[in-house]
């Protein structure tokens, strides 16, 4: 697998540090199959929160923490953006 | 010996919603009974049931077997393990299976059906040690808070007179965990001593709180953190009536909370407390800026402090927080002594982190501090500036993450060539903040 972003993977690196004053980081920092959450990028549960109210507000799709596919939706960048693209399809 | 209930609620009155079933209180009785003599051993119980139902059931089975609940600061394995080290004949009581513990545990989830519902409602020793809350030390030890079983259940009864939805029966969903005091008190102890139906699970998203508030009959309550609340209006989804809503941990701010009592609609209080006395104060936000202190506290000056005393605490508590104390008995909160932070409802001290970042091999220098507020209604986070001349930002990130709960990791953290310090070696803050927002905006 690629460690590259692809450009839609890159758009919404984007979106992650806009929406969480990640100022020190820049879009490709985001490695696509790196743990995001509880990792090294030192993001916690109240990240989650508000990277799901910008998702919502951005690509219009709701994340539910309420199934079990949820752990692997946050999973990394790669993960979560095959999420929303399968939901906004 | 004083012995008083388990709870005041009637038998037959519903006290859980529990995978979409009512559970009277004879039922959920029943259930900690056939638990507690399921529990082998007779040392105290570390209670990591992430479920609100299966948590109560816990620590209800553990008060009826005499045995101590010990609850951790937070479910890092690290806590754990150095938790179990200091109570080895402890046992864990959890609704999943956990790996690799190596420690006694009992998998809830995994328990026979209840025995017949209960024909009374069981006493416990008031003086039994119910609960032991071990407070987060962001590094270092954690602090311990006893809680005999009068001050478990005289909160309950202060919380639900103070605060609680009122005589009608009343559906509670919770956004926070049980295991922390405001928890504890409102989701686990409060349907024990007041007409409230508390619902199982624990939505995060505000898709998931909306989904599940809207199936409630009302009324209806949601207990929850400024965090939360903020989420939940600016989400583009419509919001559904909620007739009480309660927040604690942060002080919310006057236009959330007017927004979040106009949109619902419903009835916002926040509530003001901490680990050692519990829930102790209140207010509603939209219609008052100082909090009315419980009926069963008192305020003592302690010299710049003040001194909390209650019959039902083991011992007299001292605020961290600075308060402005009113004529009428009401008071002002005025900030907090500067070392210790609290971020997202998590207590650490700022000396404490920063002795954790200067550990770091190839560290000169550095500090971890909180930068000055904005007021967007986000969570405060800390920041630093370090002189690591052979460190990338990345690899100091990495060795942080693994030491410290991620609520505290600093953000931004910016390496810089020295810090201002004066030559006594302090850090003026004036010095501090203009170095840091000097770097903010030539990276910005």
């Amino acid at each position: 697998m690629s460690a590259e972003q692809t450009p839609s993977e890159h758009k919404l690196a984007e979106l992650i540090i806009e929406s969480l004053n990640l100022e020190d980081l820049e879009p490709q920092d985001i490695e696509p199959e790196k743990q995001l959450f509880g990792g090294e990028y030192g993001l916690d549960s109240i990240d989650a929160l508000e990277l799901a109210l910008a998702i919502s507000k951005t690509y219009g799709v709701q994340l539910k923490a309420d199934d079990e596919k949820n752990r692997h939706v946050f999973a990394n960048l790669r993960a979560l953006n095959a999420h929303i693209e399968s939901q906004r399809a | 010996m004083t012995d008083l209930p388990l709870m005041t609620r009637s038998l037959n009155e519903p006290v859980a919603l529990h995978l979409g079933q009512p559970v009277s209180a004879a039922q959920f009785i029943g259930q900690a009974q056939t638990l507690a003599g399921a529990m082998p051993g007779d040392g105290a119980i570390v209670n990591l049931c992430q479920d609100r139902y299966a948590f109560g059931l816990a620590l209800a089975a553990a008060l009826l077997a005499g045995r101590t609940t010990l609850l951790p600061a937070n479910r890092l394995p690290a806590t754990i393990d150095d938790l179990l080290r200091d109570h080895p004949d402890s046992m864990v009581i959890s609704d999943h299976f956990i790996e690799g513990l190596g420690h006694r545990q009992l998998d809830i989830s995994a328990m026979p059906d209840c025995r017949d519902p209960a024909d009374q409602v069981p006493r416990i020793p008031a003086d039994l040690l119910a609960v032991i809350v071990f407070t987060s030390g962001s590094t270092g030890p954690a602090s311990r808070v006893l809680k005999p079983w009068r001050t478990l259940h005289d909160s309950g009864l202060i919380n639900a007179a103070e605060y609680g939805p009122g005589p009608e029966l009343t559906h509670l969903v919770a956004t926070v965990p049980p295991q922390h005091m405001w928890g504890l008190e409102t989701t686990v102890l409060m349907p024990w001593f007041a007409p409230v139906v508390i619902v199982s699970g624990q939505p995060f998203f505000a898709a998931d709180i909306l989904a599940l508030i809207s199936e409630l009959p009302r009324p209806r309550a949601l207990v929850s953190t400024p965090v939360h609340l903020r989420n939940l209006v600016e989400c583009p989804q419509p919001l559904v009536p909620i007739d009480r809503i309660y927040s604690a941990t942060a002080p919310l701010s006057q236009s959330l909370a007017r927004q979040l009592e106009s949109d619902c609609p419903g009835r916002l209080t926040e509530v003001y407390g901490c680990s050692e006395a519990g829930c102790l104060a209140r207010r509603e936000p939209v219609r008052e800026q100082a909090w009315r202190l419980f009926q069963a506290f008192t305020l003592v000056r302690i010299g710049p402090r003040f001194r909390v005393e209650a019959a039902h605490l083991p011992e007299a508590v001292t605020l961290l927080d600075r308060l402005e104390l009113h004529g009428d008995g009401r008071f002002q909160l005025i900030g907090r002594d500067s070392d210790l932070v609290n971020v997202a409802g998590k207590r650490a001290s700022l000396s404490d982190l920063t002795q954790t970042l200067l550990d770091i091999d190839g560290v000169l220098d550095g500090i971890i501090f909180q930068p000055p507020e904005s007021d967007d209604g986000r969570v405060a986070r800390l920041a630093a500036l370090v002189v690591a001349p052979g460190l990338k930002a990345s690899e100091l990130r990495r060795a942080l993450a693994r030491r410290i709960d991620p609520a505290f990791m600093p953000r931004p953290l910016r390496l810089v060539e020295s810090l201002p310090r004066a030559e006594s070696g302090k850090l003026p803050r004036q010095s501090l903040v203009s170095l840091y927002e000097q770097v903010c905006e030539t990276a910005g």
